[in-house]
């Protein structure tokens, strides 16, 4: 079963690299799919379906098509697409943002100390999450609606403007 | 972990759909005659000849509905949980428990929803 | 291993046996809504069956046809479309479970590819990969009309798929589980209890949002022939051409399937309840085939009788007269044998397999008879405008399955 760890690993590291060296935004966007499926693979090796499914009903089915859809809305060239080199300084500003990420998720990853190996059962099910998330992070659930509403009335603001030209 | 055995069908599907689907492609490849001239392997507009690119940008429409998609899937995300739930917290006589914390987030929705509807941003033109 | 394999590959061979019988109801549905007569010319040694056979020269005409990549088109996404439109149809059957589980000694042994705790997540999360395929199409192929019969059905696609997903919720709270076993269990044999009667408007919503999904008319707005000539498969030929066409009647075979476990039952046999099927499937498979070799009987004969104005002077001609005798022949054979050996009796596992087969058909009948539905609606209704269909979806299907998300919630807790 490491194996499939190391791959469905390995799979999501290479298509999470080919995201960001794609010219080509849609074969990112694309790239990125893989690297959902993968993640999606690794949460099924640790039994947490539901979270699996919702990582592609949501990441891959809602949110990278919205991705793609706005590829498609700029619709760039291939010429455009060239001329396109970001400066040194924000390579540079990226790459130290990227790097601060990584070393707060490694570091959170470090502290993590539960056992992963003997779950308890049903854990990941549908039930137990969806016990907890009504039960002890009701509060969270609420502030994501409000959240989920600005949004809402945020992408009506900003698509109105642009329609009034 | 022999638990994960039980997916292994999962697998297996997904390389059946690959398989099958990439046959069709190299039958096509491989039985297809292949005599391509300029005019056949030209955009196709009904005969006429083609005029400027299809890289044109196009509608913002579609982008809000692209975005409308996403918050309401979210929600519904939310929802499938709540929904399978419903049976268990009545059996223990607590229903109204899980009822009411969906009811208020799918107003705070329903509200948005109906501020797009009366500003029109549901309206396609 | 063995049987985990032939649990996927059974029903894959079950549904793309019931493809050429979909277009072919298709094909003939439509000529005679028309009024006309439809295939009828295809044969193999005079044998035409009614136009059946049509679908087989259909796919090897499409073998040979010259594969076009446009130059102006993306080779990459071009190819990789229809691809996963192809592998993603292929995908969503595995968790339909096809009959009740048998009781093993090892255990329950489920008629279905795949147990999921997550089961009907799993359709919707594999289906809305298929937008993919129809976006990356009319991308891919850089053809105006393409981009737009793409844009218009990937926006079609999301915007019904919320309602697709919304319209069941309804469903779940009453089973309280996501499995399609578990969901068809909850409704019980039963006929009153079926989901269609206890969820009407969330069938209904279900259906039509389905209908939207597989982009059939009245929706079928990302192909309208007169706007955008065939939408996003405008540049496509060969076979990445067959995989869509081949990808959307699958994902109709599932559409209907879905229908059919969700709201009609799915395999439960109206009326008889799984035990009662078990202790009788040996009388009730006794009489099913004295009454088919009586009505082979019986249908032979004016097939016999009847006789064709057209004369092809070829082996069309006889057709009629050889499928007769087979017919009769297949006929008296049923009799004599049903009637020589009496009535059947099943025992221990024997009795579950032919419950089991007896599920199954009522569950092909079931998904059959969508695939009429489908057929039928797409030759009565005109299609939408855009506008209207956008409307359609959010200002009347999306507020619609919320209130009864309510109404099922309320009314569930009340009881």
């Amino acid at each position: 079963m490491t194996i499939l760890f190391y791959i469905l690993a390995g799979l999501a590291l290479i298509s999470a690299i080919a995201v960001i060296s794609f010219r080509q935004p849609v074969y990112s966007a694309l790239s990125l799919v893989v690297t959902l499926f993968s993640l999606a693979g690794l949460y099924l090796t640790l039994h947490a379906e539901f979270l699996a499914i919702i990582q592609i009903l949501t990441y891959a089915g809602a949110i990278l098509i919205l991705f793609v859809f706005i590829i498609m809305l700029l619709n760039l060239n291939d010429d455009e697409l060239k001329e396109q080199t970001p400066a040194l300084w924000r390579r540079i500003v990226l790459a130290l943002l990227g790097g601060f990420t990584f070393a707060g998720l490694w570091w959170g990853v470090s502290k993590f100390e539960g056992d992963v190996k003997n779950l308890p059962q049903g854990f990941g099910s549908i039930i137990n999450s969806g016990k907890l998330l009504f039960t002890e992070y009701v509060l969270a659930f609420e502030i994501a609606g409000i959240l989920l509403t600005v949004a809402l009335i945020g992408a009506l603001v900003l698509a109105k403007r642009r329609l009034k030209i | 972990m022999e638990g994960l055995q039980h997916y292994t069908p999962l697998l297996m599907i997904f390389g059946l759909g690959i398989v099958f689907a990439g046959l069709f492609l190299l039958l096509a490849y491989a039985f297809g005659p292949k005599n391509p001239t300029a005019s056949k392997l030209d955009v196709y507009e009904c005969g006429v000849p083609s005029m400027g690119s299809a890289r044109e940008r196009f509608s913002v429409k579609f982008f809000l509905v692209a975005m409308l998609f996403l918050l309401f899937d979210v929600e519904v995300v939310f929802l499938f949980p709540w929904a399978v739930l419903l049976k268990t917290f009545k059996e223990a006589g607590m229903g109204a428990a899980v009822f009411w914390p969906m009811f208020v987030f799918l107003a705070m929705l329903g509200l948005g929803l109906l501020y797009e509807w009366r500003r029109g941003g549901l309206d396609w033109d | 291993m063995l049987t985990m394999s032939l649990k996927i590959i059974i029903p894959f061979v079950l549904i793309l046996q019931i493809l050429p019988i979909f277009i072919w109801m298709e094909r003939k549905g439509a000529s005679y809504i028309q009024d006309r007569r439809g295939p009828n010319r295809a044969n193999i040694f005079g044998i035409r069956l009614g136009g059946l056979v049509h679908t087989l020269p259909d796919v090897i005409k499409l073998i040979f046809k010259e594969d076009i990549i446009p130059t102006r088109a993306n080779r990459f996404i071009y190819t990789i479309a229809p691809f996963i439109s192809m592998a993603v149809a292929c995908m969503t059957f595995a968790v339909i479970p096809w009959a009740a589980p048998l009781a093993l000694e090892k255990g329950s042994f489920a008629l279905q590819a795949l147990e999921m705790n997550v089961g009907i997540l799993y359709i919707f999360a594999i289906a809305s990969i298929g937008v993919y395929g129809v976006m990356l199409a009319g991308w891919g192929s850089n053809n105006k009309y393409s981009l737009l019969g793409g844009l218009r059905a990937s926006s079609q696609m999301i915007s019904y798929e919320l309602t697709l997903s919304l319209s069941i919720v309804g469903v779940l709270i009453l089973s309280g589980s996501l499995e399609l076993g578990a969901i068809v269990e909850s409704q019980s044999s039963n006929l009153f209890s079926w989901n269609f009667i206890r969820q009407p408007l969330g069938c209904l919503l279900f259906i039509v949002a389905a209908v939207a999904e597989t982009n059939r008319t009245p929706f079928d707005l990302p192909e309208a022939e007169a706007e955008l000539v065939a939408g996003y498969h405008t540049e496509y030929s060969s076979l990445k051409f067959a995989l869509f066409y081949m990808a959307e009647y699958v994902n109709m075979i599932v559409a209907s399937a879905l229908m059919a476990t969700l709201f009609f039952g799915g395999w439960q046999v109206p009326f008889l309840t799984t035990d009662l099927l078990r202790e009788h499937a040996g009388i009730i498979i006794h009489y099913s085939l004295l009454g088919m070799g009586a009505m082979a009987l019986l249908g032979s004969i004016p097939l016999f009788l009847y006789k064709s104005r057209v004369h092809y002077g070829d082996a069309r001609d006889t057709e009629t007269k050889k499928l007769s005798v087979i017919l009769f022949i297949v006929g008296i054979a049923l009799l004599a044998w049903r009637a020589a050996s009496g009535e059947l009796f099943f025992e221990g596992l024997a009795a579950q397999i032919a419950a089991a087969a007896l599920q199954v058909g009522i569950f092909i009948g079931k998904i059959l008879f969508f695939c009429w539905f489908f057929v039928w609606v797409r030759w009565t209704l005109p299609r939408f405008r855009y506008d209207q269909l956008m409307q359609l979806g959010w200002k009347a299907m999306l507020p619609l399955a919320l209130l009864n998300l309510f109404v099922t919630a309320g009314v569930y807790l009340l009881l």
